[in-house]
């Protein structure tokens, strides 16, 4: 037991924020419910549940083999995202259990299983998908049994660079929007590709595409590094590991007859090389956030932009205003977008790329959902991370991207709202830009130093 | 070698022609959206409500929506084709309501209620359908898919036979319309049709909901309602608008309001039963939710919206998620950090600790008493251990 609350009590003195805390501490917070339950010998009754009807809908269509493990990884994370752990966690740990259940409970192992455009089999992938959402709690727990010496886990550092993220429902009924933050290769496959990859998937026409975007731009992203020529750019890399993720979606689209879209707004950020690549498709907006100003970085695909407009309508699309707004064939407000298959090619789903260095003033990037950029311009962001600097401790800046949905929603942003923010400087630094001069002596950071 | 000098010019002519038919295609598919657009108004019903990819730009129907109409469309309600107003379902909705009981006179609130919910569930149907003809490979809504979504309720599917098949006789077979023709073949494929369609025990269910909706004409209604009663009335849906015909006008207008989806030849008149069938229901919940918490008179609009708040799909049960947002009203919290306190798991490490604990002392246990171990063993079966 000792030994126990010795790691649970591990600081990193080294890191702010959840970081500071042991890999233990952070996994009793998020299962405290279920610890909680074991530690009764004799099974403690649920608390009776309002009757709530079970309509009926048509059951999931059965996935492919190689798209199992990816689809139980973001499961679970949006799982831990409901617990309300940060960001950088849910993905560490979401693949640490997609793992253990995969090793310790499947009799296949779907983490090996690689794409091949040539080869679709679904068979067992839906009892694959229950056992993966059965087992969170026996992974779990198989971990908290141990200790650090016989798991070395329980011991693991953080690292990359801080990132902040989350969403929040709106006025719609359904939550379509998905985003992923991971730091570096560490929260993807327990790697050591220094690279940060971020980004917001915006869905129209139900969450397929963007949950399966969020679900498997990781391994497309890895498969990519592997086998990257020298001469790629991260650019290019970013633009391939896109269009190697469409072309999946595409074949998983076209199986299972899936309607809708998503936009994108991806982001890779080299801290070594001072680097930072932008893909996108679609209307969702990326910023960088420099000591004066946020500027956008990208350009909304819609049909509003003439050259977009042109390109549509050369591929044999109509333009015209159907609720208000001018539409591609009176449904789309968007050009490009990955999925919407039966809209192509007047959909595009080429992303447009953008690479910039990263500035010693640039402070963080920011990808957010059109239900943001609808509601605040450039200006408004600055004054709301002013905002949030100076109201919290900067030990709380995993929390900024939930402050700016918030208030999004309060702006009265009728979409759902979904940010992702990484630091390109420590979160100290933005703090201390943001704190007004006059507060600079009794601020933390000042403290800290 | 001798090249035909004219094959370009049929080549070019195709291309025309492909060209037409695209752009005719195109001005049809516009017209229909911007219908679709203006509809949505009264209807609340969006793109994004509807399964079947309107994206690609072309119209989806293949098929003909219907047959022949028996006489001029054009001439039905001095209507012309361009100056159609949803207003016109609006009020084929009131008159539904006032036969199926609801009041004697029109009430726009109830009216555009009833509508919406209608549209919404039936739109709900044609997802329902449009997603199973994809999974069967189809890409239109055919008769099967319809036969899946109403066999869900057996008293429906009684209902349907008895509509759309009126002659069920096998020898029979002269079917003027194809549709019929094909519910026909459909009808004498599953066993136990026969005895299904003669099954006295259906009018049953039929009688006691009647009953009840008779009880509010009869009690509510004034006398001059039984005297000027109109047969035609009880026959008017959104494609018989007059009651006594069918009309091909209206229904398009009712195809275009539900979003145009793909559908097989006379699936809409199927549709337009089910949309009746819908506004019956909501009438007859209604009232039965004003029995039971004991509202008297006919029921009124914040009756119909209580009754209806924790119903999705009247008829098929079917999940309808827009209506459940009505009841969870977005509520904004304010912004909050919960910060991290230590917990209290001693519990937790304490029941593991028990059950390893008590795993090691079972396995010991076994190994003592329930061992082969050959030197236990020998000490009971052999003779010289004995007498030792």
């Amino acid at each position: 037991m000792e030994k126990v609350n010795e790691e649970r009590d591990a600081v990193f003195e080294d890191h702010i924020g959840d970081r500071r805390r042991s890999v233990r501490s952070l996994l009793e917070e998020a299962f405290a419910d279920e610890m909680e339950k074991t530690s009764y010998d004799v099974e403690v009754a649920d608390t009776p549940q309002p009757h709530i009807p079970i309509r009926f809908r048509h059951p999931p269509i059965a996935g492919p083999v190689h798209d199992v493990f990816g689809d139980a990884i973001h499961d679970i994370f949006q799982k831990m995202m409901k617990r309300g752990q940060a960001v950088d966690f849910c993905h560490w740990v979401s693949h640490l259990i997609a793992t253990e259940i995969d090793e310790k409970f499947s009799e296949v192992a779907f983490r090996d299983v690689q794409y091949n455009p040539d080869i679709y089999v679904t068979d067992s992938t839906t009892e694959a998908k229950k056992l993966f959402n059965d087992k969170i709690w026996p992974a779990i727990d198989k971990i908290l049994q141990q200790n650090a010496e016989t798991c070395p886990i329980l011991s693991e550092k953080w690292s990359g660079i801080h990132v902040s993220g989350d969403q929040l429902k709106g006025q719609r009924h359904k939550q379509e929007d998905r985003f992923l933050a991971y730091p570096n290769g560490q929260y993807m496959d327990r790697g050591e590709d220094p690279i940060s990859v971020l980004a917001v998937f915006d869905g129209h026409g139900g969450h397929e595409c963007s949950q399966y975007a969020a679900g498997h731009l990781w391994e497309t992203w890895l498969e990519v590094r592997k086998s990257r020529d020298p001469s790629d750019s991260l650019e290019d890399q970013l633009r391939k590991s896109l269009e190697l993720l469409d072309e999946r979606m595409t074949v998983r689209s076209v199986k299972e007859c899936w309607k809708g879209g998503s936009t994108a707004v991806c982001c890779a950020i080299d801290m070594d090389q001072k680097l930072m690549a932008l893909a996108w498709l679609g209307d969702s907006p990326g910023y960088v956030m420099s000591n004066i100003e946020f500027r956008q970085l990208t350009r909304g695909h819609s049909p509003s932009d003439e050259r977009e407009a042109r390109r549509v309508e050369e591929a044999g699309g109509q333009l015209f205003v159907i609720g208000g707004e001018l539409r591609v064939n009176g449904v789309l407000n968007l050009t490009r977008a990955l999925g919407d298959v039966p809209g192509r090619p007047m959909i595009s789903n080429e992303p447009e790329t953008c690479q910039v260095p990263i500035e010693s003033s640039d402070y963080l990037v920011l990808l957010a959902c059109d239900g943001i950029s609808d509601v605040f311009n450039e200006r408004d962001l600055y004054q709301l991370v002013e905002a949030f600097a100076n109201d919290y401790p900067v030990e709380d800046y995993a929390e900024l991207s939930r402050f700016i949905c918030t208030k999004a929603i309060e702006a009265g942003s009728a979409d759902n709202v979904s940010v992702v923010i990484g630091f390109l400087r420590p979160p100290q630094d933005v703090w201390k830009l943001m704190k007004h001069e006059s507060d600079d002596e009794d601020s933390d950071v000042t403290d800290e130093e | 070698m001798e090249v035909d000098p004219g094959s370009d010019d049929v080549e070019a002519d195709r291309e025309t022609r492909a060209q037409k038919l695209k752009l005719k295609r195109n001005v049809k598919f516009r017209a229909q959206m911007r219908r679709f657009d203006e509809y949505c108004g009264v209807t609340n019903l969006t793109v994004d409500d509807l399964n079947w990819p309107l994206i690609s730009g072309i119209p989806l129907q293949r098929q003909r929506l219907t047959g022949a109409t028996y006489y001029d469309d054009s001439l039905l309600d001095q209507n012309p084709w361009d100056e159609f107003s949803i207003d016109r379902f609006l009020e084929i909705t009131s008159i539904q309501l006032i036969t199926a009981g609801a009041g004697y006179e029109r009430n726009d609130e109830i009216t555009r209620f009833v509508f919406q919910r209608t549209m919404k569930t039936i739109v709900t149907y044609c997802n329902f359908m449009y997603d199973l003809a994809r999974r069967n490979g189809k890409v239109q809504i055919t008769r099967f898919e319809l036969q899946d979504l109403i066999h869900r309720d057996e008293f429906r599917f009684y209902m349907y036979f008895r509509q759309f098949l009126p002659n069920p006789d096998p020898n029979c077979t002269a079917f003027s319309n194809h549709y019929t023709s094909l519910l026909h073949t459909l009808y004498f494929n599953i066993p136990g049709m026969p005895q299904f369609w003669n099954n006295s025990q259906m009018y049953n269910y039929a009688a006691t909901r009647g009953q009840r909706l008779v009880q509010n004409i009869a009690a509510f209604y004034p006398p001059e309602y039984f005297w000027n009663e109109d047969e035609s009335k009880y026959h008017t849906t959104f494609v018989v608008p007059r009651g006594t015909e069918f009309s091909k006008f209206y229904a398009r207008r009712f195809h275009e309001a539900l979003g145009m989806p793909p559908l097989e030849n006379e699936i809409i008149t199927v549709l337009d039963w089910l949309a009746k069938l819908c506004i019956l229901e909501i009438v007859y919940h209604t009232t039965i939710w004003c029995d039971i918490t004991g509202f008297g008179g006919l029921p009124r609009i914040e009756h119909y919206r209580l009754a209806m708040e924790n119903v999705e799909d009247i008829i098929f049960d079917l999940a309808i998620d827009d209506f459940s947002i009505s009841r969870l009203q977005l509520q904004i919290s304010p912004f909050e950090i919960s910060r991290y306190s230590p917990l209290d798991v001693s519990g937790y490490y304490e029941t593991i600790k028990r059950k390893k604990d008590i795993e090691e002392y079972q396995n010991r246990f076994y190994e003592v008493h329930y061992s082969d171990d050959v030197r236990i063993m020998n000490v009971y079966a052999t003779d010289c251990s004995r007498k030792r």
